[in-house]
């Protein structure tokens, strides 16, 4: 007996480096880099984009913890690999983290290409009560220019229910898209005497 | 395990080499990295999430 299958798209497994250019395979051709979690990739004939619109390439595989000091502390740095970043795309990262001792306050920061990079994804501080935190945010690409891509920080504030508005511009960074770059997620405790756990941190790329 | 030096760049602190892959966590004692890798047989320094209110009299 004869049954309709709906066809699913081939997927060929490969590592990020060795997926072929998206502009030199047919629009709709799927790939998973092995290397970046198993995230699956879609060609539209231009850009390596995620399958579905949204793929979590980076999952920090270890927790970091950090005391004695009241430095900021680069604690996780991802490299996004050439290609991964294209126009219209949006970076969304998340971290938990929970706090042991109320000595001091705690602030996390999201840089763009290295721990002394570009305060791009978030700069928020917690009081000296707090022992728990938990942070999600997105920048934004827009057009490409030259080859280039403007990420711009979103979540700035909540005024109102959906909406961020900010009295300062934005945070930006520009992304070359043929290079590859660390996102640095950062901790920083006011007090030596407290210790910052980071328990869970990711990278989704959307778009 | 590995200890991984710290090196300050800019006004941050660094690890001084990349973080094993393997490494299940890592912990920051104001001088070095202490990385422990999947396979060790040590006990990773727990410390409490949330910790308990002082008692009061």
């Amino acid at each position: 007996m004869l049954r309709a299958v709906a066809q699913q798209p081939a997927v060929t497994i490969a590592t990020w480096a060795n997926f072929p250019a998206a502009s030199s395979v047919p629009s709709g051709t799927v790939y998973m880099a092995s290397n970046y979690n198993n995230s699956e990739w879609v060609s539209d004939g231009t850009y390596w984009k995620p399958r579905g619109g949204r793929q979590r390439p980076f999952v920090m595989a270890a927790a970091v913890s950090s005391t004695g000091t009241t430095s900021e502390v680069n604690a996780w740095a991802p490299t996004i690999p050439a290609g991964m970043l294209f126009p219209m795309c949006n970076v969304e990262s998340g971290f938990v983290v929970t706090k042991t001792g109320t000595a001091g306050s705690i602030t996390m920061r999201q840089r763009y290409n290295g721990a002394a990079g570009t305060v791009v994804g978030f700069s928020g501080s917690a009081g000296t009560t707090t022992v728990g935190m938990v942070g999600l945010c997105r920048v934004s690409a827009g057009v490409a220019s030259a080859g280039n891509i403007t990420l711009t920080q979103g979540y700035s504030s909540y005024t109102a229910l959906g909406i961020g508005t900010s009295t300062s511009p934005a945070a930006t960074a520009t992304h070359t898209m043929s290079g590859a770059v660390t996102y640095n997620l950062t901790l920083q405790a006011s007090s030596a005497a407290d210790t910052i756990n980071i328990t869970n941190a990711f990278i989704e790329v959307c778009g | 395990m590995k200890i991984i030096k710290a090196v300050l760049v800019g006004d941050c602190i660094d690890y001084a080499e990349p973080v094993p892959k393997d490494a299940i966590a890592v912990v920051f004692d104001g001088d070095v990295f202490t990385v422990y890798q999947s396979g060790d047989d040590l006990e990773i320094p727990a410390k409490p999430a949330f910790p308990e209110p002082a008692k009061t009299p």
